[in-house]
């Protein structure tokens, strides 16, 4: 009896959709068990706080607090889909547990940090760190460190690292900003990683990304017009620069933000991603990685977005003509629709399937959810200051 | 209200968008001081300084103005540094580095204001919109 006694104690604690009771006692009150596939995290940048939601209900289920500076926070899945590990701007990483709506873990693992991935067999997690530059590694259980990859370079300063994501063979690929490098850490022998380095990629890399099906990792970069790629199944070939010079002798207007690479639209043939300093979004050809076309757009693009079935993307963009989303067509690469959900359009998610579109208005504490074919908007959830949203479906996609 | 439903002015907008925002802020910056709200980025409108500093200088600076792919800029941070030197690099930027200039988005006064309100460390003090 006290041991369904402290379940319900449980259960009540959290919220009622619990899981907890449901395992340990078959009690009349016991709520329904429930599977974690249609939950997200919207994270609440200002206030330390995520807000936990049902995408089918279209409803927040409950808040999560006291998880610090939550700045370009950005979360990540356990392959379960129970637990999200969210990295914050002050160094902070959390790890939450979704069924239970609170904090398991967590660990104040450096000053100033800028995001993070889990390998692929969901045994590790890293995080990428400003200060001090580098990569630490955390057991995804019970986040004990596990490894730590100082980004050195030049006479031993160390870098801010950037555009950290998971690649397949447990290997962690990452730039570092000040040293225009990308180092790839394989812990596919165990938890002391072999670093391959790959050096002189280019002038300040500012963001990565790994192609969805996790062998191109491209680094954009903010000192030139160009990009950096790596193939990850030769990494010994080092990087080539794409795209270079795109919009050479063409003026770049000031960046208010920088892009995010993360949301790269890969369609077909195509990538789709946006430039830096230009109202326009590039279309690159993934055979030879030439450019196909430029599609002008309202502003400098943030995410370029594409859903599940590659019909459409949807742009969002730069302060202060963030009150704007384009939507792409695909197959004439033309704008088809200008939207104007709020201001401080944050960022741009896609339902697992594609059917809806989230979109967070930070200036409007609120997160509107749009219909991708129609682009009619079909609810509005009040959530203060919000900023990215991660649905658990990223569980199972590389580089997410 | 005019202005901002203008086909003419749209287009222009979307071609020309930095250049529109000096036309469109100068004349309100000679009448006011300060642009008029209505004439201002929807971005913007609306917006106090410190709601602006943290959330969008904040995007590169942090939410809590203690460093990203900028640098600390908390009070702590700038002690001994001259408001005027600040306001010239809020302005102008600097070039080759990825902290971009802000004399086109605001007016003078605003930015020395920003410079003032970096150095006394209020605008962490404070939340509101
Ligand atoms: C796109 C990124 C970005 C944005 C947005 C941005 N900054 Fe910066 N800022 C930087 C970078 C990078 C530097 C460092 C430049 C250098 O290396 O000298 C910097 C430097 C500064 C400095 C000089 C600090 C020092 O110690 O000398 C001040 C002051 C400053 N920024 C204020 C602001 C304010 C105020 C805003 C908003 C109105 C803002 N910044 C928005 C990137 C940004």
């Amino acid at each position: 009896m006290t041991r369904y006694a402290r379940a319900a104690a449980m259960a009540f604690r959290a919220w009622p959709l619990l899981l907890a009771a449901a395992l340990l006692g078959g009690c009349a009150t016991t709520p329904a068990p429930r599977g974690t596939g249609d939950l997200g995290l919207i994270v609440q940048r200002a206030d330390g706080r995520v807000s936990l939601v049902d995408a089918s209900e279209r409803a927040e289920l409950a808040e999560i607090d006291g998880l610090g500076d939550l700045s370009h926070a950005s979360a990540v899945f356990s392959r379960d889909e129970r637990f999200a590990y969210v990295f914050g701007r002050d160094g902070a990483l959390t790890k939450v547990d979704l069924l239970r709506g609170r904090i398991v873990a967590r660990v104040q693992q450096a000053g100033n940090s800028i995001g993070g991935a889990i390998s692929g067999d969901g045994r590790l997690v890293a995080v990428s760190n400003y200060e001090p530059g580098g990569v630490r590694v955390f057991d995804a259980r019970t986040l004990e460190p596990v490894a730590r990859i100082p980004a050195r370079y030049g006479d031993g300063e160390r870098a801010r690292v950037v555009g950290l994501v998971d690649a397949p063979g447990e290997r962690f690929v990452f730039s570092l900003y000040e040293a225009g490098e990308i180092w790839i850490a394989d812990f596919s022998g165990g938890d002391e990683p072999s670093i391959t380095r790959i050096r002189g990629v280019g002038r300040k890399p500012y963001d990565g990304l790994i192609t969805p099906e996790g062998r191109y990792y491209i680094a954009g970069l903010f000192g030139e017009d160009g990009l950096a790629l790596v193939d990850l199944w030769h990494p010994e070939r080092g990087a080539r620069e794409i795209l270079a010079g795109y919009g050479r002798g063409e003026k770049r207007l000031p960046v208010y933000k920088m892009p995010h690479l993360e949301g790269w639209a890969m369609v077909d043939d195509y990538a789709l991603l946006p430039a830096v300093g230009r109202h326009e979004v590039l279309v690159v050809d993934r055979d030879d990685w030439h450019e196909v076309a430029r599609i002008p757009v309202h502003g400098q693009p943030v995410f370029v977005m594409a859903g599940p079935d590659g019909r459409e993307a949807w742009v969002n963009f730069a302060f202060p003509r963030n009150d704007t989303v384009q939507v792409i067509d695909m197959d004439t690469l033309k704008v088809d629709d200008t939207l104007t959900p709020g201001r401080g359009v944050l960022h741009i998610a896609f339902s697992a399937r594609g059917e809806e579109v989230w979109l967070s208005l930070r200036d409007d504490d609120a997160v509107a959810v749009y219909d991708a074919d129609t682009h009619e908007p079909l609810a509005r959830l009040p959530v203060p200051r919000p900023s990215g949203i991660f649905f658990t479906d990223r569980a199972d996609r590389i580089g997410l | 209200m005019l202005i901002r439903n203008s086909a003419f002015l749209r287009r222009l907008r979307r071609t020309a968008f930095p250049l529109l925002l000096i036309a469109v802020t100068v004349p309100a910056l000679s009448a006011a001081g300060t642009p008029a709200d209505a004439e201002r980025p929807a971005a913007l409108r609306g917006r106090s300084l410190g709601s602006i500093v943290r959330e969008d200088c904040g995007a590169c600076h942090g939410l809590r103005l203690t460093g990203g792919l900028g640098p600390d800029i908390t009070a702590s941070a700038l002690s001994g540094r001259d408001v005027g030197a600040l306001a010239a690099t809020i302005e102008h930027g600097r070039p080759g580095t990825a902290m971009p200039p802000f004399g086109p988005l605001f007016s003078p006064a605003e930015i020395r204001a920003i410079a003032r309100g970096l150095k006394s460390g209020r605008y962490l003090q404070e939340n509101d919109r």
